[in-house]
């Protein structure tokens, strides 16, 4: 009974440390961080001079590519980051997400 | 057929006594299986696709492996325990399942997977015996950090958030209207911080056993609140955290006593007997004094009526698999405002009927 209630104690402390982690990260995946950002997004994604569709970009990220984005937006670099450097290595995408945090004023985020 | 002679099986799903859980953790673990069949998770068990772990990559040399295995651990666990098969394990084999699925994934992260798999893994830690304080700390742990992270967000201390959220994401018309009553980002800003006091304050009081009741009614109400204002349910976690307030129903030792009066309710008996699948119960029909039409003995405290029915209900099993059932139905047989205006207002009324048990003083460790 001791080690399962060890192992229970563990496992939530190791969720304490993903919390506390995520104050020295942008991204915010398992810290229980839901709707503490709201953020309208639109990604384009051009590869050899031709624009992906929406359904396309969709397809190829397994994520919506224009609407609201319910957690962090930097939730969204990372999966695109991820991708392209892994699965879509040589595509060389050009990656551009227009985006507003909350309602505030439009900004711009490149694939570097 | 003898239906008693399956009923009282071991293996009889709509059974929790008999098995190393608690019934109510029981309950919530397959609950919160079938919340996710239902909800269609088995569509996202797939191979890995940009990972958390860059190492479940080399899955996708031999495609169809994570995937399928994956799938026959879900769905082989998640039958084993409605089936009340070793059940913490298969909980445990359950939980960890559904954390390498969001592992294998970031575009199907979610927290409403996430606190699935979190309370699988813990209530398979927890014994019969145990007081579920895995899960009250696991509770605990949600709402801080769902608390700091609104706190260390100017947008959510000026309501920017929450006025962008509810009239430009959601345009809910009961906020525009009444935020055009009032000052400026007045009720955006309100809210914010009601949402902050109220995460941070639910997750230290989970903490203390004897605000259990409180808490369990602050979320109960947190929750509803913004489902009614916003008829949005956060993927499913208004269903998850629903199911989870379970854990907090006092575990009664002893049978509950259940004692309908015979002049006025003759023939109820024999049909709550036949669905006392868990032995919790034994019914009764005589006749009771004073105009009463039901009375529930607990452990030598005695409740008439009304204030009986609804402890009967909230120690009854059937109760809360009827509700999930009533809410799958309603689910499926309707859409959009009709779907959300008939569950909202089911659940306001079921709020109201429980409401006394609030305010009422504590009768011992009843409620």
């Amino acid at each position: 009974m001791k080690i399962r209630y060890f192992l229970g104690i563990t496992f939530l402390l190791f969720q304490v440390l993903l919390i506390i982690y995520a104050r020295f990260v942008p991204e915010r995946f398992f810290c229980w961080a839901p709707y503490d950002q709201h953020t309208q997004m639109e990604v384009e994604v051009v590869i050899n001079n031709k624009k992906l569709t929406k359904k396309e970009i969709q397809e190829r990220y397994h994520y919506r590519s224009i609407g609201w984005e319910k957690r962090s937006i930097n939730n969204v670099f990372d999966i695109i980051k991820q991708y392209e450097s892994t699965y879509g290595l040589n595509d060389n995408a050009k990656v551009v997400v227009k985006y507003s945090i909350n309602g505030q004023k439009q900004q711009i985020w490149t694939l570097k | 057929m003898d239906f008693k002679v399956i009923t009282s099986s071991p293996f009889f799903p709509l059974g929790f006594v008999n098995t190393s859980m608690r019934p109510n953790v029981l309950l919530m673990c397959k609950l919160v299986f079938l919340l996710l069949v239902f909800h269609g998770f088995y569509a996202i068990i797939n191979d890995p696709y940009i990972p958390f772990i860059s190492y479940l990559d080399k899955f996708n040399d031999f495609p169809n492996v994570y995937k399928n295995t994956l799938r026959t651990l879900f769905f082989t666990s998640g039958i084993f325990m409605l089936f009340n098969f070793k059940v913490r394990y298969m909980s445990f084999v359950l939980g960890l399942t559904i954390a390498f699925v969001l592992l294998a994934s970031k575009p199907n992260f979610a927290n409403h997977y996430f606190i699935c798999a979190c309370i699988l893994i813990l209530a398979s830690l927890i014994d019969k015996k145990q007081t579920p304080w895995l899960l009250f700390m696991q509770i605990s742990i949600l709402y801080f950090g769902a608390a700091i992270n609104k706190m260390l967000q100017v947008d959510w201390w000026n309501g920017q958030f929450m006025h962008n959220w509810l009239a430009n994401a959601r345009e809910t018309h009961v906020y525009i209207y009444m935020s055009d009553l009032l000052p400026e980002m007045w009720l955006a800003k309100l809210l914010s911080w009601v949402a902050m006091l109220v995460e941070i304050s639910i997750a230290v009081l989970v903490l203390f056993k004897k605000k259990h009741r409180l808490v369990t009614w602050m979320i109960l109400l947190f929750h509803t609140f913004l489902y009614t204002l916003t008829a949005f349910r956060f993927g499913h976690f208004y269903e998850d955290i629903l199911i989870i307030l379970l854990i907090f129903i006092n575990h009664i030792p002893g049978i509950i006593r259940v004692s309908f009066n015979k002049l006025k309710e003759p023939f109820v008996t024999k049909l709550f007997s036949f669905l006392n699948f868990n032995d919790t119960f034994s019914f009764e029909n005589r006749v009771l004094k004073n105009n009463k039409w039901l009375e529930v003995e607990i452990k030598n405290t005695t409740v008439s009526n009304w204030d009986a029915l609804r402890l009967f209900l909230l120690y009854n099993t059937n109760f809360y698999i009827f509700l999930f059932l009533l809410d799958l139905l309603i689910r499926y047989l309707f859409n959009g405002f009709l779907m959300n205006f008939i569950h909202i207002s089911l659940i306001w009324i079921t709020i109201l009927f429980f409401l006394p048990l609030l305010l009422k003083k504590r009768k011992g460790q009843l409620i």
